[in-house]
């Protein structure tokens, strides 16, 4: 009993000087920070594919404390500089981990180049561009389990709805045909749901998200075997341009 | 008289009295599903008594439907005419005009007689029902009407029939209303719920889905996405009735069922984040929500008191069947086999809880479990896959749907299993039936 509480004072005199801390700097752009993200996240360009979700991840806080910073949101954005520059740094490190991604085997010539770079925001090829295609992403049998490969497609989706703040996008949730449409309807607005959490960690605006479940009412291929099914169990986005 | 009557009928008929009236009761002696023997009954073509030649050929037509329902009962053993010895052109249908010792030596014990008149667009039918062995009638019914209802007078003679050997009116005056695929839309589709008369009630281009009836029968409930989110709508049972909203929150408005004494539905509804079971007025006012867990909840089913629902749940892990008072009491779990247990629909009776689950060769298969005692008992097996349950009026039938045909079709089946047969006559692929109260189609 008395550890707990014990435990609990220091936590609550770190949170104490945490605070204290934050006032301290209050409403001094975070000059520092930035730049130390900004050489972060350079850095961390070789990333970009091989660790894509905390890329992403810490693109958009990137993207996000700049914004914070324009409008002179400067604790906020301070803070953003520093998950940025955190992420960044941990996409560094587990790209240098995936050795298979980081030495491929030799294929066809890069992407085109990017004449419109500017001089503060890194390029973000393919996202981009506003016509970038959503793919779906897939399921294991009777999950809303966001797989790895799924993470990867969530990011380029998070990456291009922060680039363009005039697109909504509704999630569609779907199941295979297996099981009954009642359930199936539950499981595939769990898929939807499981999909805007997602995005939402990676810092999309709430918003901008709208789910649906289609249940098991609407196959992407109209077939009763595993090969059918697997591709069945999805989470589809539509775009919807607010202009 | 009727100690007589009682005597001979309760030797075939004993599991099926359902409540027996005091005179009955005493004859109850043996409820033993192993001595109980389907009462053995001949149905002849109907006779054309009127002026009008009959080109549409009822005669046949009477023969075949009361014979139909009659099987389809699971009371009878309904003989086959090859066998009849009976002249038709000399016997009648009247007590005097019936050769009882012919229908003896073909083995029947019930013999079912009638004759018809068509008078333009009007047919008038005249229906008996005899005992062979005493050469008596029994039940005897006229009807008079549109020349378009000459099966319903039947379907209505087949609900006599069995009312007089069970206490309980027949379900053969009933409709299945189900989904109905066409390409990439879905229908509510009604037909008989002998698969005869299928009807278009909504098609509007969109997805339609999991219709089902109000506790009265003029009305159905179903989900659809005409407007772009599963919002539940009610129409009058009639083709293209307008479609009026009752339900249309963010998210899942789905699963309508209707409590047996007309005043409440439940429904799944998932606008706090995560699909719960909900009970509303049938108009759409006094939401209260029921359950209250992180896993899916679905599929909801009033039991006969109006006061419990069963419905599905995987919050532990797995799809399950659960029971809970509408009050809110802890839900009860009542299946523990299988880890894909879904589609509960509680017998008019209380007695049984139908549902549908997935076994160890991942097959769907169609169960019964008791919410008392949670012993289960299989219906379906080795024969595709067998889904949606629904019961009929009187908790004696089941219809589903089954791909042993390939296209998912509907079946009937009887309670305890046995008699499953087709009952789609349509093209296309149909699924989660709900079987109608009886209709008073004669009115």
């Amino acid at each position: 009993m008395t550890r707990i509480s014990a435990r609990h004072l220091m936590v609550l005199l770190m949170l104490v000087s945490l605070v204290v801390w934050f006032v301290g700097c209050a409403s001094k752009p975070p000059k520092e920070e930035r730049a130390a993200a900004e050489q972060a996240f350079k850095t961390a360009q070789v990333a970009e594919k091989c660790a894509a979700l905390t890329y992403t991840a810490a693109e958009n806080a990137l993207l996000k404390a700049r914004r914070l910073t324009t409008e002179k949101k400067y604790d906020e954005a301070r803070h953003y500089f520093v998950v940025a520059k955190e992420l960044a740094e941990k996409a560094r490190r587990e790209a240098a981990a995936n050795e298979e991604c980081m030495n491929p085997k030799p294929v066809s010539a890069g992407a085109p180049a990017e004449s419109t770079e500017s001089e503060d925001e890194p390029v973000l090829t393919g996202t981009n561009n506003p016509d970038f295609e959503l793919k779906p992403i897939f399921f294991p049998f009777n999950s809303d389990e966001i797989t790895e490969e799924a993470k990867a497609t969530l990011a380029d989706i998070s990456a291009w709805m922060n680039r363009f703040p005039d697109v909504s996008v509704a999630v569609e949730g779907h199941c295979d045909d297996r099981g009954s449409t009642e359930y199936n309807l539950a499981l595939g607005e769990r898929r939807a749901n499981a999909v805007r959490k997602v995005l939402i960690l990676l810092n999309v605006n709430p918003d901008k998200l709208d789910i649906v479940s289609y249940g098991e009412e609407r196959p992407l291929v109209d077939a009763e075997n595993e090969e059918a099914w697997s591709r069945n169990r999805r989470a589809e986005f539509k775009k919807r341009w607010n202009r | 008289m009727m100690t007589i009557k009682g005597l001979r009928l309760t030797g075939y008929l004993l599991i099926f009295l359902l409540l027996p009236t005091t005179a009955m009761a005493q004859l109850v002696i043996d409820v033993d599903p192993a001595n109980f023997r389907k009462y053995p009954v001949a149905v002849t073509p109907l006779k054309n008594f009127g002026e009008t030649e009959d080109t549409a050929g009822l005669a046949a037509e009477g023969q075949a439907i009361l014979m139909n329902d009659l099987a389809i009962a699971g009371l009878f053993e309904v003989l086959d005419p090859k066998a009849f010895l009976e002249d038709p052109k000399t016997s009648g249908i009247t007590e005097a005009t019936v050769n009882f010792t012919q229908w003896l030596q073909v083995g029947a014990e019930g013999l079912v007689k009638g004759g018809f008149w068509i008078m333009g667009d009007r047919i008038k039918v005249d229906l008996r029902l005899f005992d062979v062995a005493l050469g008596r009638e029994m039940l005897k019914s006229a009807y008079e009407r549109d020349a378009g209802d000459f099966r319903r007078m039947m379907h209505a003679f087949a609900d006599e029939i069995v009312g007089f050997f069970t206490k309980e009116k027949g379900i053969f005056s009933t409709r299945i209303v189900s989904v109905r695929r066409v390409n990439k839309t879905k229908q509510i589709y009604v037909t008989d719920f002998d698969g005869n008369g299928g009807t278009v009630m909504v098609d509007n281009n969109n997805i339609n889905l999991l219709p089902t009836w109000s506790h009265d029968g003029n009305h159905l409930f179903f989900t659809s996405y005409i407007n772009n989110n599963p919002d539940l709508y009610r129409v009058k049972a009639k083709p293209g009735a307008k479609m009026i909203k009752v339900s249309n929150y963010r998210g899942l408005n789905v699963g309508a069922s209707t409590s047996a004494d007309g005043q409440r539905l439940a429904l799944t509804l998932s606008k706090d984040g995560n699909s719960e079971i909900y009970v509303m007025n049938v108009d759409g006012s006094q939401l209260r929500r029921i359950t209250h867990s992180w896993g899916i909840d679905s599929s909801p089913s009033w039991a006969p008191d109006s006061k419990r629902i069963a419905f599905v749940s995987d919050r532990s892990g797995t799809p399950q069947i659960y029971a809970a008072t509408v009050s809110g009491d802890a839900a009860m779990r009542l299946t523990f086999q299988g880890n894909y247990n879904q589609s509960p629909a509680w017998s008019p009776r209380g007695d049984k809880i139908a549902f549908c689950g997935r076994d160890e060769r991942l097959v769907f298969d169609l169960f019964l479990v008791d919410p008392d005692t949670r012993e289960i008992v299989r219906l379906t097996q080795d024969q595709g896959n067998n889904e949606d349950p629904a019961w009929s009026p009187d908790g004696r039938h089941i219809v589903f749907s089954s791909t042993r045909t390939g296209e998912s079709k509907l079946f009937i089946m009887n309670a305890d299993g046995t008699n499953q047969r087709l009952i789609t006559k349509q093209p296309g692929s149909f699924s989660t039936p709900d079987w109608s109260p009886r209709l008073e189609v004669l009115k």
